[in-house]
């Protein structure tokens, strides 16, 4: 086995076993109650990928099994991105009602827009390279990536130009995700038009690519949730009668 | 393959974004800070008068069309200049208002919340009315309105000064 094929079984190895204890301590911290949808998603990533490391390294099971089964964890897993990517909206309009109205018809139209998008790659760029099937399947994983990193694009965007503030966890759920969806966007942008029949170094490196960044995905969540919340600090001594700021106040109503 | 290239460019720069996004939290203001001098002035009488559609039909009777259209130009552009200083205050203001939405006080925190409430919306407003004064400057034609952005600006101003008298806001209300 080369280098870069080890690298990338190591790396899968070790987001297998992140996913895991992440989950371990998403549960221990009461994460589930604020973010349900992320956490499953954790808990998925880690079954599902510890599942195909099954498949893969016991000899009873097929290539074709594994394949099978790969395009399913593909799938169960894509469909839970977008949860995050809904739940974290969720908590935007949640804490910020004037939003939400508008926040929603922008995320509709957002959604289609960027369908419309994806599609249109697809159709300008379909499928290319020897392992056609496979080749098949990133064109569809990297349609979905184009839809998560434009739906979290807009929601960083909404945050930037109303200054809104997250809570530590749901921006480090985002960060995190994006990091993740658009380092895969670019590995699978890549595979869906170069994907050979056999393994190669190029294959290799981009497996190792994305377990990396899958694996960095797991740091940056971890980061944030290990992390004390940083609640906006509250200034305790106000004064209760400053007399001077409610006079100047006072004097500003009048002349209003 | 420039299908691919190009969604490779995407998702670098979608990743670049994530960084700065990182790095440069919510900008938020401590009791202390004193954020006046980010605000910019905003003559409200002064906006009313011009986007005040008897002023515009006045104009319009008195000033042959070029001459109008001209003018029109011209007030379109002073209302873009308030439009964004007004967004550009609100923006400031949910710097002051999150912080103090988390008072222990609940009278400071329903203040606040109505504070970003309209803050919210005020930008939102400013976000439809900006291109739609950017056409108007190049065409002219139909009537152009931000009332909405000059009401719900005074209210936030009125509540601001309200704010002020239970929240440090820091010689906010006199710099708007």
């Amino acid at each position: 086995m080369t280098f870069t094929a080890t690298l990338w079984h190591w790396l899968w190895f070790a987001q297998t076993v992140g996913h895991l204890v992440l989950f371990a301590v998403l549960v221990r911290r009461k994460v589930y109650q604020e973010f349900p949808i992320f956490v499953s998603y954790v808990a998925s990533a880690g079954v599902l990928s510890g599942t195909l490391l099954i498949l893969n390294y016991a000899p009873q099971f097929t290539g074709e099994q594994y394949y099978s089964a790969y395009v399913g964890v593909i799938a169960v897993l894509t469909t839970l991105r977008f949860g995050i990517v809904y739940e974290l909206l969720g908590h935007v309009l949640r804490d910020y009602p004037a939003l939400s109205g508008a926040g929603k018809n922008l995320f509709a139209w957002a959604g289609i827009v960027l369908m419309f998008m994806a599609i249109g790659f697809a159709w300008l760029a379909p499928a290319g390279g020897s392992g056609h099937v496979m080749a098949v399947i990133y064109l569809l994983n990297r349609t979905a990536d184009l839809l998560v990193c434009g739906l979290l694009l807009l929601l960083f965007i909404l945050r930037s130009y109303f200054n809104l503030t997250w809570r530590s966890y749901a921006f480090g759920i985002a960060f995190g995700l994006g990091f993740s969806a658009s380092t895969d966007l670019a590995s699978d942008a890549i595979r869906s038009q170069i994907e050979p029949i056999t393994r190669n170094l190029n294959t290799h490196l981009l497996d190792a690519l994305t377990q990396g960044a899958t694996l960095g995905s797991i740091l940056i969540w971890a980061a944030y949730v290990l992390a004390r919340e940083d609640k906006p600090q509250i200034r305790r001594d106000i004064p209760k009668h400053d007399l001077e700021n409610w006079n100047q106040e006072l004097q500003r109503l009048l002349h209003q | 393959m420039m299908i691919a290239i190009l969604l490779v460019v995407i998702a670098i720069l979608v990743l670049c974004f994530l960084f700065g996004s990182a790095k440069g939290q919510a900008l938020l203001a401590k009791p202390g800070d004193d954020v006046s001098a980010q605000l910019r002035y905003v003559d409200l009488e002064a906006f009313r008068n011009l986007i005040d559609p008897d002023e515009e039909d006045y104009l319009r009777s008195r000033l042959s069309p070029a001459e109008f259209r001209l003018n029109q130009k011209e007030r379109m552009r002073a209302a873009l200049e308030y439009v964004s200083c007004a967004a550009r205050n609100a923006r400031v203001l949910l710097s002051i208002a999150q912080p103090a939405r988390l008072s222990p006080d609940p009278a400071v925190a329903a203040m606040a919340e109505k504070l970003i409430d309209n803050a919210i919306r005020l930008r939102l407003y400013a976000l439809q009315m900006i291109p739609r004064l950017y056409i108007a400057i190049w065409l002219p034609v139909g009537r152009m309105s931000p009332v909405r952005v000059a009401d719900r600006y005074e209210q936030i101003t009125r509540q601001v000064i309200l704010l002020g008298l239970q929240y440090p806001t820091r010689g906010v209300s006199r710099a708007l």
